[in-house]
């Protein structure tokens, strides 16, 4: 099943009960995106708060997606999450985020290319994305921003620094 | 140019007669030459010459004879005109009485053959100085080439080092990360309580710093490995290490279900080695070779020249080409240098590369199309108390690197497995790569009294095959080496041009091209 339907079904998810029993499923690629959308699904119905900005995190390595999209959460941003290039690509045109931290080295589609690919287009060219990234030798940056990253950050994340990029590009 | 110039002289020299036509030649009339010596006109450089032909004429008046001469003749407004002249004896009653000379005028031409004469001798300057500037470059040449070829690996060798530091820093970085994270997002809680909508944060956290902590501590580790065999400092830890102890724990290890395959015998077998890093091998192998397909085979087998192989399988693989190309491409290229330009998958592989070496084995690696993939390490089984001689011995061989028999230059996965299938089968050593590059030290390596044969793919996409079939010609020459090429028709009249020693046509069946291969080798 395609990222794209799975996130048309869960669409329907309105309560806690109907994650737990869509987790369920026994396809592994689809767990992956389910649990992925959980956290995503489960901040948005806890919260309640529809003013929050809304954060697209692209980050493949589960642990460190799992980490970030907590801090963020905890300082009132709704966060959902894609775990590949072409995912977040996908997730982007369908829910117009805020804001976009998109990590570079990604499966499928890598983080340079699908940026790209959403400054190209016209209906995702103005959400902000910075480049949230483990590259961080001469270069990377310019890299990053040639691409058409609006900004750069480097992976140990110091949190303070990435706050302050996050609210100047959503100002 | 003008026409002949009459002259006659009287025996002393002097003019007695002169023809009008020198007028137009140098400016004075005939009349004024009359009664004067000739000598007066004539250069004086000449005329030693000139007085030596005329006393040869007086002295033998009997012979008719006409003497030719060139020299040079004053114009009345000083310059030199350069006359071309011969002369007759006039006698009376066989009496010498004068000198009829007939001249002509050389001067246009004389001035024309100085000219010539003066490019030839600019031009001789020319070559002169082109062959001493030829001989000075010819001299350079080689130091130039040496200087350069340095610079190059130098190069090289600076881009290497840095696209490892890069992967080495990006990977450091992504579990400090975690870590990071992780350990502020506990200290957020403790310090701020529990948000109201978050999960109670606590053991599941605390795992993944630890995961992420071994993941640093594995890559530190491995850098640290690497730093001491590129110092030559790989300390071993031999021990006598029961092989069915050191497997048994891989299942659980590996969290994924595998099968040992051994004979009864095999379960006691026992190799002298270093346990930690051939258990450290083993399971970097088989992590790899999970995330390809499962299950996994963990095979244990002794093969003659006391060598025991440990190999992990993957059986009844029906990859598609694309993946069988890229596992032939990781295979191929995560035993080299250069494989850290790729990235970091193929530390752990060359890592492991130089562990089984350090211990007087090797690893070779088999892609079988829709059968199976095979990573074996083969390691020699030595008694203990001959151990170390025997493993300096093997250690030694292991780095003077064997020129292969058959070597084959091409990514084709077909063709590869059906010459791998034929190596077997005729107990000869098979080597390929993709990377011709790595060719030419075993050609180098080798000794002249056995042939290799070096099948070259002239039109794969990995590299430049006219060129490597020009370089193995040239290696040819000096080596035991015989450059067969696999060439469509069309092609094959260039690559017997460049040095090919046989065309092998990639159309034909496989038997065909066996019984060509065959047939070459008996040669």
């Amino acid at each position: 099943m395609s990222s794209q339907k799975v996130f048309k079904r869960l669409q329907h998810v309105k309560s806690c009960d109907d994650i737990s029993c869509v987790e369920s499923h026994a396809d592994p690629h689809l767990d992956i995106i389910l649990k992925n959308h959980t956290a995503n699904i489960q901040y948005n119905i806890e919260s309640g708060d529809n003013s929050m900005r809304k954060i697209l995190l692209v980050e493949d390595n589960e642990m460190n997606r799992d980490m970030l999209a907590r801090r963020l959460a905890r300082r009132e941003y709704e966060v959902i999450v894609a775990v590949d290039g072409q995912a977040g690509l996908d997730m982007a045109r369908e829910h117009k985020p805020d804001l976009i931290l998109m990590d570079l080295s990604l499966p499928v589609m890598d983080g340079w290319t699908a940026t790209g690919k959403l400054k190209a287009d016209e209906t995702t060219r103005d959400i902000p994305v910075i480049a949230l990234t483990a590259h961080a030798m001469t270069g990377d940056r310019e890299k990053a921003l040639e691409a058409g990253c609006d900004e750069f950050d480097t992976k140990p994340v110091e949190l303070k620094r990435l706050l302050g990029k996050i609210e100047d590009l959503l100002a | 140019m003008g026409g002949y110039i009459l002259t006659i002289l009287n025996p002393d020299g002097s003019i007695r007669y002169e023809s009008p036509s020198i007028l137009k030649l140098t400016g004075m009339d005939s009349e004024s030459y009359v009664g004067k010596s000739s000598m007066e006109f004539i250069h004086e450089e000449d005329r030693p010459r000139i007085i030596k032909l005329l006393d040869q004429m007086y002295r033998t008046p009997q012979r008719f004879r006409a003497e030719n001469a060139v020299y040079r003749w004053r114009h009345k407004q000083g310059h030199w005109l350069h006359l071309s002249s011969a002369g007759f004896l006039i006698r009376d009653k066989g009496t010498p009485t004068g000198i009829l000379i007939v001249s002509h005028d050389l001067t246009p031409y004389v001035g024309k053959i100085q000219d010539m004469e003066e490019q030839k001798r600019l031009l001789q300057q020319d070559v002169d100085r082109l062959q001493g500037e030829l001989k000075r470059v010819s001299k350079a040449r080689p130091r130039r080439e040496d200087e350069l070829g340095s610079a190059r690996t130098t190069a090289q060798l600076n881009r290497l080092q840095r696209n490892r530091i890069k992967l080495f820093d990006h990977d450091l970085r992504t579990p400090l990360h975690t870590i990071q994270g992780y350990v502020e997002l506990l200290l957020e809680e403790h310090e701020e309580g529990p948000k109201k909508d978050d999960a109670r944060l606590g053991t599941q956290e605390l795992l993944r710093v630890r995961q992420a902590t071994q993941q640093l501590h594995n890559l530190i580790e491995r850098l640290v490995e690497l730093a001491r065999y590129e110092e030559e400092d790989m300390d071993l830890h031999l021990e006598q290490v029961k092989l069915a102890e050191l497997c048994h724990d891989f299942e659980e290890e590996l969290g994924s279900p595998m099968e040992i395959q051994w004979g009864e015998r095999m379960q006691d077998i026992e190799v002298y080695t270093d346990r930690e890093k051939l258990h450290a091998t083993l399971l970097d192998q088989a992590h790899y070779l999970i995330e390809q397909g499962s299950p996994l085979r963990l095979g244990i087998r002794q093969t003659r020249n006391s060598v025991t192989q440990i190999y992990w399988s993957i059986p009844n693989t029906t990859f598609e080409d694309q993946t069988l190309e890229h596992l032939s491409k990781v295979f191929s290229e995560s035993f080299t240098l250069d494989a850290f330009a790729w990235g970091r998958d193929y530390l752990p592989h060359y890592l492991g590369k130089q562990r089984i070496k350090a211990l007087g084995g090797d690893i070779c690696i088999r892609v079988r199309a829709t059968k199976d993939i095979c990573w074996s390490n083969n390691l020699s089984t030595y008694e203990p108390e001959t151990y170390p001689k025997a493993h300096e011995d093997a250690s030694q061989q292991s780095t003077q690197q064997h020129t292969p028999d058959i070597i084959f230059i091409g990514s084709d996965p077909i063709h590869r497995e059906m010459l791998l299938t034929w190596a077997e089968s005729k107990k000869l050593s098979f080597h390929n790569t993709i990377q011709p590059q790595e060719v030419f030290p075993l050609i180098q390596n080798k000794d002249n009294e056995s042939t290799s044969l070096i099948l070259l793919d002239v039109l794969d996409t990995h590299f430049d095959g006219w060129q490597t079939l020009i370089n193995l010609s040239e290696a040819a020459i000096h080596h035991n080496i015989s450059p067969i090429v696999y060439a469509a028709l069309d092609d094959q009249v260039l690559a017997h041009e460049l040095g090919a020693h046989h065309c092998i046509n990639k159309m034909h069946s496989m038997e065909e091209i066996q019984a060509q291969l065959e047939s070459l080798f008996k040669k």
